[in-house]
């Protein structure tokens, strides 16, 4: 019977581990959220209760109007959803013709891809920064949307192309016999048949352009109305001078987070799959 | 089709190459461009706005001499390591735990994986307030439990400001890697584990002589994505931070980008000069080349 007693202690440590490690997990938002909902005072006089006095969703509104976070949920939404479009545009258009077609350069194409993966993105901010300037594209979401949708191409092109080689070659040729141009069969025979991984690219994208912050930072440095969310919040930080309002400023956070843990809390088997996929293979 | 001449498949290929001029205009102008303009950027010295001036190689020179940048690139190294064996055995051990049968697998798993979702720079927000120095919950937390006596700016001293970084690394990183390590666990035939339960290997046994040699394809793609990553930390540092107090937990990105955007919110403390930024950025590369080549090479040995 010690076999059996031993058995369950070390059943009784594994959950109480996996809970403590949920407990870490959880614990920053959950402060987060309830920070949110108190007054400074509260907050000054206790930090650590987790369950406000009384719930103060003013803080919201003020954070929405005061603190410009309505402009920058506009901002973000904005960013997000046309980088999100364009990157599965674009990609799923190069993956077509480098996965069905084979022309002069399509190797050439296929390398530098691969190329600029070991090239690190934070090496040439400083030039980008530069080229987008004179392009007129600098202090503009116009500007960050286009550097965002480069950013994202070598990835996205990589898993839609692997998935198109698993799509048959003899619906192509069926499409074309029944007179279907490259761009239609593209259009309306490829395209709907790949929903599974343009899922899988939207949601990397979404939570790539979401969450980033270096790149708005560098775009909107002399345009504060152009502000992401996680720009915004971090210059909302630093716009205390003396005691930080972190109640206003954890109602920032949260609204920067919740869209996408909702998200994720919804979407979650896609979410886990498409990131997984997205830095094993790409 | 063959013997078609160069020309014909050029005319014939039309429509491939509409279809991929957007993304040849992107990737030329954003991608590869600035790969050359980097490059000759680190032989000038120029604020940004003014003339540029020719400086051969003065900036590699400086980069050499220069105490603070050798104070980045070790605390980028000690992020780097502390993430490699902290944050990777902690996710192996998560995944192999949440392979088994365990009852409640599903919630924790995507309990888990939650703070990979998260924005870096709103989650280095958060833990800035709970690392607070006087009335921080962590702080509270620690002196309830009698782990410490008194409270401790953990941002603001030296001696904890990178430690600390590291850690909110992990708490966002970790659930990544685990579901890498349950991919390569889910990989590994269970007949395997059959056979060695009928030569009499216990479950430690067969860890150490089964799951872990089955892994390694996965785990060097692991290890290498974890270096490569890391060694681009910048958003924590940036937000938590900023690099101090006294460059205590300055990294190499957040040390560039104090040149190359001097005088902006991003810069700070320095003169601007894009072209020792532009020196910077290539010492990363170099750095993410070597290692890149050397865990390629490690992974051919190996099969």
């Amino acid at each position: 019977m010690k076999g059996k007693a031993f058995r369950t202690f070390g059943k009784v440590v594994l959950y109480g581990l996996l809970v403590l490690w949920s407990m870490i997990c959880l614990y920053p938002l959950i402060w987060m959220l309830s920070t949110s909902l108190k007054t400074m005072s509260e907050v000054a006089k206790n930090t650590m209760a987790l369950i406000p006095e009384a719930f103060r969703w003013e803080n919201y509104v003020e954070a929405w109007t005061k603190g410009n976070f309505g402009t920058y949920f506009k901002n973000s939404i904005v960013v997000t959803v046309t980088t999100l479009l364009l990157v599965l545009w674009t990609a799923s258009m190069t993956a077509y013709a480098v996965a069905r077609e084979d022309f002069p350069g399509r190797r050439l194409i296929l390398f530098s891809l691969v190329a600029t993966l070991f090239i690190p993105a934070e090496a040439t901010l400083v030039p980008v920064f530069h080229i987008a300037k004179n392009l007129g594209l600098l202090n503009s979401l116009a500007g960050l949307i286009v550097v965002s949708t480069a950013g994202s191409q070598v990835v996205s092109i990589y898993l839609i192309q692997a998935y198109f080689r698993t799509i048959p070659k003899d619906l192509d040729d069926a499409a074309k016999i029944d007179g279907c141009n490259l761009f239609q069969t593209y259009w309306h025979v490829i395209l709907p048949l790949a929903k599974p991984v343009l899922a899988t690219v939207a949601i990397l994208t979404f939570m790539g352009t979401w969450n980033a912050y270096l790149l708005p930072l560098a775009f909107t440095m002399s345009k504060p109305e152009l502000r992401t969310l996680p720009v915004g919040l971090v210059a909302f930080q630093s716009g205390f001078a003396f005691s930080v309002n972190w109640p206003l400023l954890c109602a920032g956070a949260a609204i920067s987070l919740m869209p996408i843990v909702v998200l994720y809390i919804f979407l979650q088997r896609y979410f886990v799959s498409g990131i997984a996929a997205g830095a094993l293979k790409g | 089709m063959k013997g078609e001449s160069f020309i014909v498949r050029l005319k014939r290929s039309w429509g491939a190459y509409i279809l991929c001029t957007p993304t040849l205009m992107l990737f030329s102008v954003f991608m590869i461009y600035p790969v050359f303009y980097v490059i000759r950027l680190s032989f000038y010295q120029w604020d940004g706005v003014t003339q540029m001036k020719f400086v051969g190689l003065e900036n590699y020179i400086r980069l050499l001499h220069d105490p603070i940048w050798w104070k980045a690139l070790k605390n980028t190294v000690i992020y780097v390591l502390s993430k490699l064996f902290v944050e990777l055995s902690l996710a192996l051990g998560m995944a192999v735990v949440l392979n088994s049968k365990l009852k409640g697998r599903k919630f924790f798993r995507s309990v888990f994986f939650l703070p990979v979702v998260t924005s870096t720079a709103v989650v280095g927000i958060v833990f800035s307030g709970i690392l607070s120095p006087f009335d921080g919950t962590f702080n509270q937390i620690l002196t309830k439990l009698g782990l410490m006596r008194s409270f401790r700016d953990w941002l603001g001293d030296p001696k904890t400001a990178l430690y600390a970084i590291i850690g909110v690394a992990i708490w966002h990183d970790v659930g990544i890697n685990m579901v890498f390590f349950l991919a390569g666990l889910q990989s590994i035939p269970e007949y395997l584990y059959d056979a060695a339960r009928v030569d009499g290997a216990g479950p430690w046994r067969q860890f150490i002589y089964l799951t872990l040699p089955m892994l390694r394809p996965i785990a060097l793609i692991i290890v290498m994505l974890s270096i490569i990553g890391s060694f681009k930390v910048f958003d924590l540092v940036n937000v938590m931070t900023g690099g101090g107090p006294y460059y205590a937990s300055e990294v190499v990105t957040d040390y560039m980008f104090k040149y190359g955007f001097a005088g902006s919110g991003l810069g700070t403390g320095v003169v601007a000069q894009q072209g020792y930024a532009a020196t910077i950025g290539i010492g990363l590369f170099l750095i993410i080349a070597v290692l890149t080549f050397f865990q390629l090479k490690l992974g051919r040995i190996g099969e």
